[in-house]
């Protein structure tokens, strides 16, 4: 089998794994070179270098070192049952992919995941192999994701942590009963254990760090899971009340959500298109819950354990809770301003810095980047509502609705990858994270 | 609000040579004879009518290396930094916006990033995060070639003028390695080499040919790049509001 073919089975195996962040690692390429690193570099907020045509972000080398597989879970393409192609990467050649396309600027640096070959401590060991030989053989100092094999001895998966940016488990499936049902060679310990594993060694290397600033470094930058949504009955509410406990227990940098897309064989599984909407959704709900200050409890009930299709879940939550609102923009503390359908965190932060050199009016606020469209229902500017409109908040509901039915091509293009881009919008205004040089212009 | 209690402009109107240094010392010029331009344009950009009064300033580099360190210094090293990006979006009349936000960062110090109820505070604002914007998708776009004897090089046509900034991100991620960045639209380029970061009028020819292995991997690049979409997950309209067309021309995989 030649190397483009072999590329292509195993590109093709990973694809369905989300995560391509790579983000959460800072690390100057001067600094790394000074340490004998030849190449290499770790942007905080991640960079994205190319989009799909699904329109997901490329970020990083997302391959499977195998596609063999000695499981049979029923929602994955690589399952044993399944009849496909089957290859393993040498660590010499992910090794060798991984340094020239980012040598080219094609990449950010590598996402190694891949089938249980053999055994999980086989597979582990290759996968270390190739992440050592990077690290130690080629100098990179780019980022690397790797997964972790459930089942894999303990120590592998420190090993692993210590040469990794980020490793991590999948979750795979929003209940322990769907795990059951699903992928009946893994249990709900065989994923919640190395997640202990991995969220301790983060929390004692920080404290490792912070007394001796030398101490090597465990998964700098944090790890994340991802789950399958749609295969399964669960709830909305369910997943959401899982991903807020996820967050907490284990500290998790990010919770994915992946649309099951049939690929599977079992007579349970769906057989219809992803559920992209919901998956988007989710993405918000996760939003709320990890920067807007909401609880999963805030967000839904038992009453209604399912997202609104029309309305994203902030203006759900706002259209319910009347008694808060209007807020007044001039007085409004910071948690309530940012939970005003229309305003996100840079909005918020600036009304706030703003505010204390006079009073605010809409016209401010539309440059500051509020969403009047949708934010003129809840807020007021010196006790006024925009343009002198009187909101009635039993028809608040029923505008937005009409709102939303206007631009149905918006809710639809923004699927799932907006949230990607919503993280960047989100992000405080950008540090100077490059000096800034004296200019050379002028030596023109 | 009112910010504009000391407001001594007179009509006077500067032009410069285009550069950041050339427009530091207009700054320098302004409060070196205590007389506030009321309006700052490049040479050439503008007709003056006859009742402008012009005044040329000439780029002088000591001059414009004390306004640039007085910023840092009485301001703040972020605003500076934005200052400077501002700039680079080269959109007309930014000039002013930048002058007012620097005449108001003397007078209250780093506080001005606050004031983003001030026209031109928040003019600025936006003006670096458009010129950062760009920066952070070429970033990730830009592609690299590699051509006999170790040197990489890349083209690309940026909306902003920010091939300097880009080529800081490379030093510090290859800073082992040669690199060209060729500015083609403006007609410069930034060389690394050796550990020195130039920036450079023109565009190189006689470039040494791709090496050995260039169209290997940019075949393997492409298989990566086709064999990764979900064809399920189909949205072109996604994939160019991330990726608008205009940077596909130098982005190897949509250009093959
Ligand atoms: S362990 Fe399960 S999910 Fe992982 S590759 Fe094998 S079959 Fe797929």
């Amino acid at each position: 089998m030649d190397a483009l073919e072999k590329l292509e089975i195993l590109t093709d195996a990973a694809k369905y794994d989300v995560s391509c962040a790579s983000s959460g690692s800072s690390r100057g390429g001067k600094a790394a070179a000074e340490r004998g690193a030849s190449m290499g570099s770790a942007m905080k907020s991640g960079i994205c270098h190319s989009f799909s045509g699904d329109g997901r972000c490329i970020s990083l080398l997302k391959i499977l070192a195998s596609n063999c597989c000695i499981y049979d879970c029923k929602y994955c393409v690589n399952r044993r049952s399944n009849d496909v192609p089957r290859t393993t990467f040498t660590a010499r050649e992910i090794a060798e992919l991984t340094v020239n396309f980012y040598k080219r600027n094609y990449i950010e640096g590598l996402f190694l995941s891949s089938g249980v070959v053999k055994n999980p401590d086989y597979t582990m060991e290759l996968i270390c192999e190739a992440v050592r030989l990077l690290r130690e053989e080629y100098g990179f100092a780019g980022y690397i994701h790797a997964k972790t094999v459930p089942g894999a001895d303990p120590l592998l998966i420190k090993k692993l942590g210590l040469m990794a940016d980020r490793i991590s488990v999948n979750i795979e499936m929003p209940s322990e009963e769907s795990l059951k049902t699903f992928a009946p060679d893994k249990s709900r310990n065989s994923i919640l254990k190395p997640m202990g594993q991995i969220s301790s060694g983060i929390k004692e290397n920080r404290h490792e760090l912070a007394l001796y600033k030398s101490a090597p470094k465990f998964a700098p930058a944090g790890h994340s899971t991802q789950m399958i949504i749609g295969a399964s009955p669960e709830t909305d509410l369910r997943i959401i009340r899982l991903t807020e406990g996820l967050y907490n227990k284990y500290k998790l940098k990010r919770v994915y959500f992946s649309a099951y897309i049939p690929v599977g064989n079992h007579p349970a599984l769906p057989n219809t298109k992803p559920p992209l909407m919901r998956e988007h959704r989710l993405y918000q709900a996760d939003w709320l819950l990890r920067f807007y200050g909401f609880r999963a409890d805030e967000i839904l009930t038992e009453e209604n354990p399912n997202f609104n299709e029309l309305l994203d879940p902030k203006c759900t939550w706002a259209i319910n809770h009347p008694e808060l609102f209007p807020v007044e923009v001039n007085r409004a503390d910071y948690n309530m301003l940012l939970r005003v359908p229309g305003v996100g965190v840079r909005s918020a932060k600036r009304i706030v810095s703003a505010r204390r050199y006079g009073r605010l009016d809409f016209a401010n606020l539309k440059k500051m980047g509020v969403v009047l469209k949708r934010a003129r229902y809840f807020l007021v500017c010196g006790g006024k509502y925009f343009d002198g409109i009187t909101v009635d908040q039993k028809n608040i509901e029923r505008n937005m609705l009409a709102d939303a039915a206007m631009s149905p091509q918006n809710a639809k293009k923004n699927s799932a990858q907006l949230s990607m881009f919503d993280e960047q919008l989100a992000l405080p205004l950008n540090p100077p994270k490059i000096e800034v040089v004296k200019s050379i212009t002028g030596e023109f | 609000m009112e910010f504009f209690t000391d407001d001594n402009r007179n009509g006077i109107i500067y032009t410069y040579d285009g550069t950041f240094d050339g427009f530091l010392c207009c700054v320098f010029t302004a409060y070196n004879t205590k007389r506030f331009p009321s309006k700052i344009a490049r040479y050439g950009t503008f007709t003056p009518s006859i009742f402008d009064r012009v005044s040329d300033v000439r780029t002088d580099k000591v001059e414009a290396e004390r306004v640039y360190e007085g910023i840092r210094k009485n301001i703040s090293g972020k605003a500076l930094y934005y200052a400077y990006l501002a700039f680079m979006t080269e959109r007309e009349g930014m000039e002013d916006d930048i002058f007012e936000f620097l005449r108001l960062g003397f007078k209250y110090g780093g506080r001005v990033l606050n004031m983003m109820n001030n026209d031109a505070v928040l003019s600025v604002v936006k003006l670096k995060e458009k010129a950062y914007r760009e920066a952070d998708k070429l970033f990730g776009f830009l592609r690299f070639e590699e051509l006999e004897g170790g040197i990489y090089y890349a083209e690309l046509e940026p909306d902003n003028n920010i091939l300097e900034l880009l080529a800081k991100h490379f030093e510090d991620r290859f800073p082992n390695r040669r690199f060209i960045m060729c500015d083609k639209g403006r007609g410069i380029s930034a060389v690394y080499d050796a550990g020195e970061l130039t920036l450079l009028r023109g565009i190189p020819e006689n470039l040494p040919p791709r090496s050995e292995n260039e169209e290997e991997y940019r075949r393997l690049w492409k298989c990566f790049y086709d064999a990764v979409e979900i064809k399920e997950r189909r949205n072109p309209k996604l994939q160019r509001s991330m990726m608008p067309k205009k940077y596909w021309k130098y982005i190897i995989e949509k250009s093959l």
